[in-house]
């Protein structure tokens, strides 16, 4: 479709509109107090990066807010007890979303609820040195909460050569079905301001940039409201669109900066951190307390009571989906929105995670035979990376990875427009994540080679 | 009639000269090429599988005349390659025992974790939640391997697992390298005895997936009278330096997950004679 009027809010080029109908489930549901779950599995590796090291042993009693898992190197996160009771084992456990095993601290509840020492102190905020903001980021275990769990203290970190003018604060939440930052937005907003005036006052950045979706206006006048004094802080509506929360578009929306889909945002003078990490790192800067819960949107046709719950980490989802009343005949359970989620293979095993942002139960979902590509373009033309879908998932299905390389499928960011898309529904993104782990692979060999001598 | 006779003095004269201007050429510009890499071109199998890490049989021929690969680098054409290729190079060949690959599972009624309708490819469908397979560690059935091997030599069976032809296998271990979950094993020919499981996890969970899974009980370990057995993270493995095929511990397998190709083969023979 050409459109003739130019639309006056802000975006980028490509991207798909994937409907709001999803949104209006749990627009309206308040965050909810979940009920404590009686045992919580906490993976050693909800980040990315290394694996964290567990500093407990079985038999220990832990009190909520404890550190459990220590971080191993710059880039990790620490995790920490998110109940209060007794370790009843450590074993490998699947990761909800990588299926990577990573050990796992069972922890088994008891009726105590009440923060460990030195956490949960109300403390003064209005001197703090840009130090001790990042040390106490780091000790929380502050991730990116948008999805990517990027250790926050990392972002913070910045090289010398490169000054950062802007900090990006995400608040677009374009995936389809999910509420959870929209809910946090609207009763937070306070509390997310001061954060990213945290993370403003610790990378030592004057101005700030905030983008809303146009779907949540009265995000955006709560905001402007609260900012009036502020000119440094500006609030900007975007255009409904899928992704206009990544990295990329963010900013080109915003800012209209443009890099490669291989850059980090510092290569423009950015950086970005969703509205959720920045109501963490209030959290942990101002009461000492760890990441150790989140909300989280359970919804979708197969749930009776679509809800945002206010999670703790490691809750088994099965928990969460009897809460909101799962019915008996669901097809389908995606961790994260629909657009990037991952699907669900084993209930059983499946726990919250840092990064969890929503559950999607659907039911009666419709199944597709792809068929071959019919070079419509239409991928072409969503991708906002500029990348050409068509021709990489030809390559990849002719097992052809290294022409796939050469058309840079690397840059793909798995965002799952083209397969939104596609005509022929073809398993595009599928495809991509194929080529990409078989290259990798091949990497990997080569690599080892020539280490060894 | 002169006009024929005109044009075919000229073409005579004129193929003289092209001819012997050919040869002068053919001699100063020669490029020197060992002879031996023809030769050794000619001995070589040809299926271009690229299994010596060398780009195809002419590479493959070209570097071990330059000394870069060894004569018994072809681990298609094994022994017999190797003699005659040790022969033109002027090398002390060294007999290497042939070598085939190996399923090493043997699972069968594995329970899915969940209905897979993505790419029918194993290694597409293993990065997808670690494979849809109820063992983390058995085969996915997808056929990758199947449609790698370069000398028809392997075919999924009707228990959906694949199945290798002994005589056409060479032991080139492209099906080895795609398999996602390292299953298939390139092992000597001579070897009988085989651990056909891969599974890492506990007894107990393991027994659960899968009834033909290595429970890590130690019964082989014990009655090895060759110390060829041990179990190492949960699962039996088999020294094949040390290995004699005597079979005792397949008796003692509870799962019969250790299995004697030589006894199998025998009772197939015995049964399609019955018929």
């Amino acid at each position: 479709m050409i459109t003739l009027v130019k639309s006056k809010l802000k975006t980028f080029i490509g991207g798909i509109h994937p409907g709001e109908d999803g949104k209006l489930l749990t627009k309206d549901r308040k965050e909810a107090l979940a009920p404590l779950p009686k045992i919580v599995y906490l993976l050693m590796s909800q980040h990315i990066g290394a694996p964290c090291k567990p500093i407990v042993k079985k038999g220990d009693y832990v009190t909520k807010g404890q550190l459990v898992g220590e971080s191993q190197g710059f880039i990790s996160a620490n995790v920490h007890a998110s109940i209060s009771g007794k370790v009843t084992d450590i074993v490998p456990w699947p990761h909800p979303v990588t299926g990577v095993k990573s050990p796992s601290v069972i922890i088994e509840r008891t009726d105590e609820d009440s923060w460990t020492e030195g956490t949960n102190v109300e403390t003064d905020i209005d001197l703090i040195s840009s130090d001790e903001i990042k040390q106490r980021i780091q000790s929380a275990g502050v991730v990116g909460l948008g999805g990517a769990t990027f250790p926050t203290h990392v972002k913070l970190t910045l090289p010398k050569d490169r000054p950062i003018d802007t900090v990006v604060m995400n608040g677009a939440e374009c995936e389809p079905y999910l509420t959870c930052d929209y809910r946090l937005m609207l009763d937070r907003s306070r509390e997310i301001i001061q954060g990213l005036k945290l993370i403003m006052k610790c990378i030592g950045c004057k101005k700030a940039h905030i983008g809303i979706e146009a779907n949540k206006e009265d995000i955006y006048t709560l905001f402007k409201d609260i900012l009036s004094n502020e000119p440094d802080i500006k609030v900007d509506l975007m255009e409904v669109k899928y992704p206009q929360g990544a990295e990329h578009q963010l900013i080109k929306a915003l800012l209209n900066r443009e890099f490669k889909p291989t850059q980090l945002p510092l290569e423009v003078g950015a950086i970005v951190i969703n509205v959720g990490t920045a109501f963490v790192v209030y959290e942990a800067v101002k009461f000492k307390r760890p990441l150790i819960q989140r909300i989280v949107t359970v919804t979708g046709n197969g749930v009776e009571n679509p809800q945002n719950f206010l999670v703790r980490l490691g809750t088994p989802i099965k928990h969460l989906l009897e809460e909101a009343r799962v019915v008996s005949n669901i097809d389908k359970i995606i961790f994260g929105g629909p657009m990037m989620g991952i699907a669900q293979g084993n209930l059983d095993t499946a726990v919250t995670i840092k990064g969890t942002g929503g559950i999607l139960a659907f039911k009666g979902t419709q199944q597709w035979n792809s068929h071959a590509c019919i070079r419509c373009g239409r991928c072409i033309d969503s991708c906002p990376y500029g990348l050409n879908p068509s021709i990489l998932s030809i390559q990849s299905e002719a097992k052809e990875f290294n022409l796939a390389l050469e058309n840079n499928v690397m840059e793909c960011k798995e965002c799952g427009c083209c397969t939104y898309i596609c005509p022929a529904k073809r398993p595009i993104v599928h495809l991509i994540k194929f080529a990409k782990a078989e290259i990798a692979k091949q990497k990997a060999q080569k690599a080892t080679p020539a280490e060894r001598k | 009639m002169d006009l024929i006779l005109g044009a075919a003095i000229t073409l005579s004269i004129l193929g003289m000269v092209f001819g012997i201007g050919l040869a002068i050429a053919s001699d100063k510009f020669a490029v020197k090429v060992d002879p031996r890499i023809d030769s050794i071109n000619e001995i070589l199998p040809g299926a271009n599988c690229g299994a010596c890490g060398q780009p195809g049989c002419g590479g493959f021929a070209q570097s071990v005349v330059e000394g870069k690969a060894p004569v018994s680098g072809c681990t298609v054409g094994q022994a017999a390659v190797a003699k005659l290729m040790a022969n033109i190079m002027g090398v002390k060949f060294e007999n290497r025992e042939r070598v085939i690959s190996v399923v090493m599972c043997h699972a069968r009624g594995v329970k899915d974790k969940f209905a897979y309708d993505g790419i029918q490819d194993c290694r597409a469908a293993h990065i997808v939640g670690g494979g849809f397979l109820g063992c983390d560690y058995g085969c996915l059935g997808l056929g990758t391997c199947v449609e790698a091997c370069k000398f028809e030599a392997m075919y999924m069976g009707k228990d959906g697992l694949p199945q290798v032809i002994k005589e056409r296998c060479t032991g080139c271990g492209k099906c080895a390298a795609v398999c996602p979950r390292k299953i298939i094993s390139i092992v000597p020919e001579s070897k009988m005895v085989h651990v056909r499981c891969k599974s890492l996890d506990k007894g107990a969970v393991a027994r659960k997936i899968c009834q033909d899974s290595c429970i890590a009980c130690k019964q082989c370990e014990k009655i090895c009278p060759y110390d060829a057995i041990h179990v190492q993270n949960n699962l039996a493995v088999i020294d094949y330096n040390k290995c004699t095929s005597c079979g005792k511990c397949v008796a003692v397998c509870p799962n019969h997950t250790i299995i004697n190709f030589a006894r199998e083969q025998s009772l197939a023979a015995h049964t399609a004679a019955l018929v």
